[in-house]
Parts: C-alpha cells; sequence; structure tokens
C-alpha cells in the first residue's frame, strides 16, 4: 500500500509541465495494466499516452496510472517491451483496466556471443589473459606445458635431450621465475618446479589466468616473471563424466578420466585420473639415444566441496602423482646398466602427495566480506639417475594462510589482509654429497584495490616477511589501470619477487652432459651458501579492442622490464666442460615487448599474430652477455576455423629467430658449435570433429614440416667421454609427431 | 625477539578482524533495501550505482534486467530517499525521486529509458 501511494506521488510528478499549463482543471483518468499471459499480474512500466499527443505517463509497481484527460484525443495507446500494444477509445472517464498479451509478434532477439578461446580481462588492475578450455582444447595433449604452444606468452623448450621434460618461459626468464598456483593456493614450486605443469594433465583443467609481471602480494612473494593460475574441474560445475585417450605416433599413448557427482545439496566431489605410458624405444635421430624416455606415470586427484547455508564453504582434496622414466641410450637396460658405463641411462622417478583444506565464509547480509583459512601440504621424493650421477631428493612442505576481505566506505575501496606460513624441509644429495635446508617464512601481507566506475583503477600490495636465512624482506607490488575509452586500456605494474633458487632440482637438463658442477659459495648456512634471487619487476601494456562489422577484434602491446637485484648465474660459458653456480656479479635484466592482433577475420575464422622481442642479458664472468638458448625474435600465428557442422581446424605457425649457444670453444673441433644456432620454423596443425558436444574425434600433427635441430646430443657416440652434453637444446629434438584421439563427455 | 613481535602482530590481526568479535556490533546498523532506478543499459548501470555510493552507502548494486538498485547502507548516516535523490540527481528516476529533466536530457542517446529507448 505504501508503494502504492509512493507511485501515485511519483506519477504526478511525471506529468509533462506543458499540460499543466494546456488546462485550466485538470481531470484524470485512472486504471491499471495487467499481464494477461502471467495470471494478470499488474505491468509495472508499461507506457500510456494519448495517441498524437506527447502526454504520457508510465504504470507504477500496481500496474496502476493516472493520465491527465486532453481534448485533443480519445484514443489511449498503450506499450510494454515485449508485448503487443494495443490503443483504447476512451468514452468516460471511468476506471479502466487494461490487459497486455505477448504475442506473435514479438521478436525473439539472439545475442549470439562467441567466447574467444583467450579473453582479455577489461576491468581488473592486471592484464590477465584468461585461457578457457576451448584454448587447451588446441593442443590435443597432454599436460600443460605442452598447452601453452598455442599461447605467444610463454615459451615452451625441451631443457635437455634425455629427460623429455619441456619448460616453459615467460618474459625469457626460465619457468621457476613464474609462480604457479591452483586456485591461488601455492601449487608446483620447490622441486616439482622444473618439471612444472607436467604434473597437470591439460583435460583436468577448466582454465588458466595467465599474468605477466608483478603479481598480487597474496599469493606471496616468489613470483618475478609472472603469475599462472591454474582452475581445476571444480566439484559444482563440471561434466558427469570425461574421458579422453591419446596415442601418438611416437607410441604415447594417454587416458584421462574425470568423474563429478553431487552427493546432495551441500556436498559434491570430482575424481580426475590421469595415466600415460610410453614403451616404444624410438630414435628418429639415430644418435643412439631414446628421442623421449620410456616410462609410465599416474597422477590422480580427489576433491570435495561442501558449501552450507549461511555462506560457508569448505573444500579439501587430495593429489597423488607417480612418475617412472628411464631414458638415455637404446640400448641401456635399467637392470643390468644402472649406474654402470656398460650404457649411458638416466632414471626419472618422483612420487609426490598432496592434499589441501580451504574453509571460508561469505556474510550473507554482508557481502563484500568474507573470511578464509587454506592449508596445503605436500610430500615430494625425487630418485633419479644421469648416467654414473646420482641426485636423490625430497621435500616437505606446509603452507597455510588466513584472508580476511571487506570495505573501506564503500564497494569502490576494497581490503584484502592476511597471515601466511611457508615452510619447506629439503634434503638433497647430489653425486654423494648432502645438501640439507630448512625454509621457514612466516609473513603479513595487505592489499588495497580502489576500483569502481571510474576510469581509473588501482591495487597497491605490500607483503612483510621473514625468512630464517635471508631475513626481513618486504614486497611492494602495485597495479595501474586507465581506462580511455570502453576500448582503449593502459595498464601498468611494478613489483618485487624473491625466491630461493634449487640449482640442482632445476637444472636437471644439464646433470645428462659431462659438465662438472661447481658452485661458487660461501660458507654461511644459506642454501646452497648462495644468496636469494631478487628482481623488480615493472611493464605497461596497451590494448585497444574494435568491431569490424559484425566480426571483433583487438591489438595489444605489452612491454615488460626485470632487473635482478641478485640472481644465482647458471654459468655454462667459462667452460664446455663446467656448470658454475654464483651470485650475480653485475648486471641481470629480461626486457620483452609484446604485440598481438587477434582479428575474427569472418565468422568462426579467428586470426591470432604476435611478435616477440626479448633482450635478456646476465653477467658471466664480468662479460654482460645474451642469455644462451633464448631466441631474441619469435613470430607467432594461429588461425583457427570451425563450421556450423563442428568441424574445427587449428593451425599454428611458430618462428623463433637465431639463439646463443653456450661457448664449446675449447672442445675438439668435432665437438665445437657455432656461436648462434639456426632460426627455425615450428608448425602444429589439428582437425577435430565434434558430434552433439557429447563425443569429438581429434586428429593433428606437431611439427608437421618435420623440422629437427641436428646433433642434439654433443659427444653422443662417447656419453662418459669428457665432451658429452645433452643439455644444449635449441630446436625440437622429435620431428613430426602425428596423434589422434577422442573425448567423450555427459 | 623477532619471533615473539610476529606472534604480537598475529594476534592483534585476528583481533582487530576477526568477525563476530567486534564486527557484530557494527553491522547491525547495516541496511539493505532494493528499488527501482529506471535504466536501460551497461552505461545507466556503472552511473547509477556510481551516483548511489555516497557517504554512507557501503554497496550499490544495479541489476538491468529487473531494473532493481540494491544498496547497502548505514542507516545511521544517510536515508534511502537520500540514495534515491543521488541517484534521480544523475539523471535516473527512481520510485520516490524523478530526475531533473536537465540532467535527464543531458544523457547520452543510448541512456534515454524515458523515450522508448528498450533495455539493451
Amino acid at each position: 500500500m505504501r508503494g502504492y501511494l509512493h507511485w501515485v506521488s511519483v506519477a504526478c510528478l511525471l506529468l509533462p509541465p506543458l499540460t499543466m499549463h494546456g488546462q485550466d482543471k485538470e481531470v484524470f483518468l485512472s486504471g491499471k495494466v495487467l499481464d494477461a499471459d502471467h495470471d494478470m499480474q499488474p505491468l509495472p512500466g508499461a507506457n500510456i499516452f494519448w495517441l498524437g499527443t506527447d502526454i504520457g505517463v508510465a504504470t507504477g509497481m500496481d500496474g496502476g496510472f493516472q493520465i491527465p484527460v486532453t481534448k485533443q484525443s480519445s484514443k489511449l495507446a498503450v506499450s510494454f517491451i515485449g508485448y503487443l500494444p494495443d490503443t483504447i477509445e476512451v468514452l468516460d472517464a471511468g476506471f479502466l483496466t487494461i490487459e497486455l498479451t505477448s504475442g506473435t509478434m514479438l521478436e525473439n532477439v539472439h545475442v549470439v556471443h562467441r567466447r574467444k578461446a583467450m579473453e582479455f580481462s577489461f576491468l581488473d588492475p592486471a592484464k590477465v589473459e584468461r585461457i578457457n578450455e576451448k584454448e587447451l582444447l588446441k593442443a590435443a595433449c597432454c599436460n600443460l606445458s605442452e598447452s601453452f604452444e598455442t599461447n605467444p606468452s610463454v615459451d615452451v623448450a625441451f631443457s635437455d635431450a634425455v629427460t623429455g621434460t619441456r619448460q616453459i618461459q615467460m618474459l625469457g626468464l626460465a619457468g621457476p621465475y613464474t609462480q604457479i598456483t591452483r586456485e591461488n593456493m601455492p601449487y608446483i614450486r620447490g622441486l616439482a618446479s622444473s618439471y612444472g605443469l607436467t604434473f597437470v594433465p591439460g583435460t583436468w583443467v577448466e582454465g588458466m589466468q595467465l599474468s605477466k609481471g608483478a603479481g598480487s602480494v597474496v599469493n606471496g612473494f616468489e613470483s618475478i616473471a609472472g603469475q599462472i593460475n591454474i582452475e581445476l574441474r571444480k566439484p559444482e560445475d563440471s561434466e558427469k563424466m570425461y574421458l579422453n585417450f591419446y596415442g601418438s605416433q611416437g607410441a604415447r599413448l594417454e587416458a584421462n578420466a574425470n568423474f563429478t557427482t553431487a552427493i546432495n545439496d551441500q556436498w559434491s566431489t570430482t575424481l580426475l585420473l590421469h595415466g600415460k605410458t610410453n614403451q616404444r624405444k624410438m630414435d628418429r635421430n639415430s644418435d643412439g639415444f631414446l628421442d623421449e624416455p620410456n616410462g609410465n606415470q599416474v597422477i590422480a586427484l580427489n576433491r570435495w566441496k561442501y558449501v552450507g547455508d549461511n555462506g560457508l564453504q569448505v573444500q579439501f582434496g587430495i593429489n597423488g602423482t607417480s612418475i617412472d622414466n628411464v631414458g638415455g641410450q637404446t640400448s641401456f637396460e635399467r637392470k643390468s646398466d644402472a649406474l654402470s658405463t656398460n650404457h649411458w641411462g638416466m632414471q626419472l622417478n618422483i612420487q609426490r602427495l598432496e592434499g589441501w583444506f580451504k574453509i571460508g565464509k561469505v556474510f550473507e547480509d554482508i557481502p563484500w566480506r568474507s573470511w578464509a583459512i587454506q592449508v596445503s601440504g605436500s610430500k615430494h621424493q625425487q630418485d633419479s639417475y644421469f648416467g654414473l650421477r646420482t641426485y636423490l631428493a625430497s621435500q616437505n612442505s606446509l603452507y597455510s594462510n588466513f584472508l580476511y576481505q571487506s570495505i573501506i566506505g564503500n564497494t569502490n575501496h576494497q581490503v584484502l589482509m592476511g597471515i601466511s606460513l611457508q615452510h619447506d624441509d629439503y634434503v638433497e644429495e647430489f653425486e654423494e654429497i648432502p645438501f640439507d635446508r630448512t625454509e621457514t617464512v612466516p609473513g603479513g601481507f595487505f592489499e588495497y584495490t580502489y576500483g569502481g566506475h571510474d576510469k581509473f583503477s588501482f591495487v597497491g600490495g605490500i607483503r612483510a616477511d621473514y625468512h630464517n636465512h635471508y631475513g626481513f624482506f618486504v614486497t611492494p607490488r602495485l597495479h595501474l589501470r586507465y581506462a580511455f575509452t570502453d576500448h582503449l586500456i593502459w595498464r601498468a605494474s611494478a613489483g618485487r619477487g624473491q625466491r630461493t633458487a634449487n640449482i640442482f632440482a632445476e637444472n636437471n637438463g644439464l646433470m645428462a652432459s659431462a659438465r662438472a658442477f661447481h658452485i661458487l659459495n660461501d660458507d654461511s648456512q644459506k642454501p646452497y651458501g648462495l644468496d636469494a634471487e631478487i628482481a623488480w619487476n615493472a611493464g605497461t601494456n596497451i590494448i585497444y579492442t574494435f568491431q569490424n562489422g559484425q566480426h571483433p577484434g583487438s591489438l595489444s602491446f605489452d612491454l615488460y622490464h626485470t632487473i635482478f637485484q641478485n640472481q644465482i648465474v647458471i654459468d655454462l660459458d667459462r667452460s664446455p666442460s663446467e656448470v658454475l653456480f654464483y651470485n650475480l656479479n653485475g648486471k641481470s635484466f629480461a626486457t620483452s615487448f609484446q604485440a598481438q592482433v587477434d582479428l575474427e577475420v569472418v565468422t568462426r575464422f579467428d586470426i591470432r599474430l604476435a611478435y616477440r622481442f626479448y633482450d635478456v642479458r646476465t653477467t658471466y664472468s664480468g662479460d654482460l652477455l645474451d642469455k644462451p638458448l633464448i631466441s631474441k625474435n619469435r613470430l607467432f600465428l594461429n588461425l583457427a576455423y570451425s563450421t556450423l557442422r563442428n568441424w574445427v581446424f587449428d593451425y599454428t605457425i611458430n618462428w623463433q629467430d637465431q639463439k646463443r649457444l653456450p661457448f664449446t670453444g675449447t672442445n675438439p673441433e668435432a665437438y665445437q658449435l657455432a656461436e648462434r644456432s639456426p632460426g627455425f620454423l615450428v608448425t602444429n596443425v589439428q582437425v577435430s570433429k565434434n558430434w552433439q558436444q557429447k563425443f569429438e574425434v581429434y586428429l593433428g600433427a606437431e611439427n608437421l614440416l618435420n623440422f629437427r635441430q641436428e646433433n642434439p646430443i654433443l659427444a653422443s657416440e662417447d656419453p662418459f667421454g669428457s665432451y658429452f652434453d645433452s643439455s644444449l637444446i635449441w630446436g625440437p629434438v622429435f620431428g613430426r609427431n602425428i596423434y589422434m584421439g577422442v573425448r567423450y563427455r555427459i | 625477539m623477532k619471533n615473539i613481535l610476529f606472534i604480537v602482530f598475529c594476534l592483534s590481526f585476528f583481533h582487530l578482524n576477526l568477525p563476530g568479535l567486534t564486527a557484530q556490533k557494527v553491522d547491525k546498523k547495516i541496511q539493505t533495501e532494493e528499488f527501482t532506478v529506471k535504466g536501460v543499459c551497461g552505461m545507466c548501470e556503472k552511473r547509477i550505482e556510481k551516483a548511489a555510493l555516497i557517504p554512507g552507502v557501503m554497496s550499490a548494486t544495479w541489476d538491468q534486467d529487473t531494473e532493481k538498485l540494491t544498496v547497502l547502507y548505514k542507516s545511521k548516516k544517510v536515508t534511502l530517499l537520500e540514495i534515491k535523490t543521488a541517484v534521480a540527481n544523475a539523471g535516473h528516476d527512481t520510485d520516490e525521486a524523478k530526475a531533473p529533466d536537465e540532467v535527464y536530457t543531458a544523457l547520452p542517446g543510448c541512456c534515454a529509458y524515458r523515450d522508448g529507448v528498450k533495455s539493451h
């Protein structure tokens, strides 16, 4: 009733002033507009006016209206969006009931917006590339490091010619400089960091957020080059079942199975399974070494989610990984030849177990306020040898944080704060020399976000941590965003990162060489006797989106610069028979520029063209040199076409310029390499066909042009000699690889 | 010593921020109301939400489909009518306050909800 009275007053206000002046005495016609299609409910907001005049009103919450009577017209027109308009001849001033119906005239407007495989967030003050499942499907296989082959921001390269490890690179910096989180909890770090995304099967992933440069202080202090946050399949919204089988020419077989069930309204669970086997010995370049190691890999994950009535959420899960790979010479047999000079062989056995628990609460009546407690623990064990060299390592980790989120004044000013504790116990043994260490880092953080409806938004974060070896340190990070228009957005970021270099775990590839490992350290108790790596990163980017007819497009430019205050230099240049690890003495920086165009040329045909420039230099024994095995220039082209009949075609071309090769000048001439590697081109192609969004078959070829690095292993005929080196990899080791697979989901 | 400082830091943090301990009393003053605000597009949404965030209003969310604005505010600091007036003064009619004509006519063409522009 109160609402009605309010409305009457508003209806009076709504009267056009002209009529007031035009008439001496106001006579009002009252009535009500009802929805004939919905049980005669009142229709608020319907328009009513005298035909041929500008005298009109709108109905109130109860569908009621009052309109001044005029001599100019007796025909009352009534209209409402989605309903057939009506015109009524008004003969007397009695109460009028008008019924409107939505008729066949109503046009169904379908808003069709194809979701892009990769989207940039526009509101986030940090530039975040959201990589969804569609993008992940462009590379059929298999783990996440391979998925980045269709992404120009991330490089994927083999770390060596025997372990089969693919490492990612961002901003010209190696994989471990990028922080990898799972749903914003630390995920792949420490010993696992070199194998990185190999631990994450592609079909398990719902989406990823990739951000370059300084990240959020909430996730820790370790990110230097950027962050990749992985969203795994979630119990609340995943398919009931998702199966995937894959087989390749290289006799690599994989199976993935995901299952999701809602137990009741509150509880749901997801089970993710992955198995991989590769048993056939392949040596396509006839150097006597397997192109890829043989072995088995099983990864399983089970997660649970509870959603309470009062905004309480609980999630927990467990993830187990078992990898057993054998590589090296084709003649190598693990049982008889392990750690002998009969044949050169490599074993990589990784067992990993991890569990996590999250509890959080959102307040229903105060939606901006929430708190959460997150705990995760992991146990990682690696048992490996490379020829005669052994490397045994284990890491036990515990991470916990408490987060509290609220606002200052109003929702334009958000604050997020909390405390965290990271604890790692490392036990390593390299060539029978023990390297044990414990790292404990408690810390607190505070992040303020200004963002609302202005063109400008900003995130400022600061954290303070205390490291048991490196002491107290402060990590500031800043993100700015300015929207010149809805289509032109500028962003900038800056921040600090700090991490402990795991010199052995991150350089497993170098163990597959005759290089002697030397650590130029002091006698301190610090990890390996070396300092922490500290870097400052600043970056800026501009993104412009446009509409070419119906076809969307975007243009973006990124520029990032990282300066190392200290770095653990991996020096391959002093001598081809050594690798040295030491604290940076001099300059070290990485500059990265990227230009990218994304364009829908015609409907369902997308082009992505990107150019990237890297200038990555480090001071090696007093000389500022290009970082080896990194190409300055890279061109990337991806063409994607899909038909209405669910055929999808994908074609990717990747061109990499020459790379500097480490110094080999003191080797005998046969084992000397050129100063620089040649540039090369790799193309990937994939075709897939989908039936009713349930069943999908795909066929593809990686490295279609069959480009291979000649002699990837130096002195492969003498693996126990002093010139053997399989770590000087600048191009593809494996030639063309044809694969096929099926996906089934319900 | 550093450890002790850290513990003190943690304790003070919990004390200050754990909801339920101190926050409960404050929250009683936060009121949630929903009312109709006329508008048709994303630009309207931005304008409406921005206008509603006057001092005392903590959150404002407008739904284009229902034309409802949900506000959470401190009733001691601001009244509902003041919020509605603030929104109306930005050019959008509410159930209690009508936008001044000169402000309404200055809105971009796509936001002309009074002149038959449909929700888009």
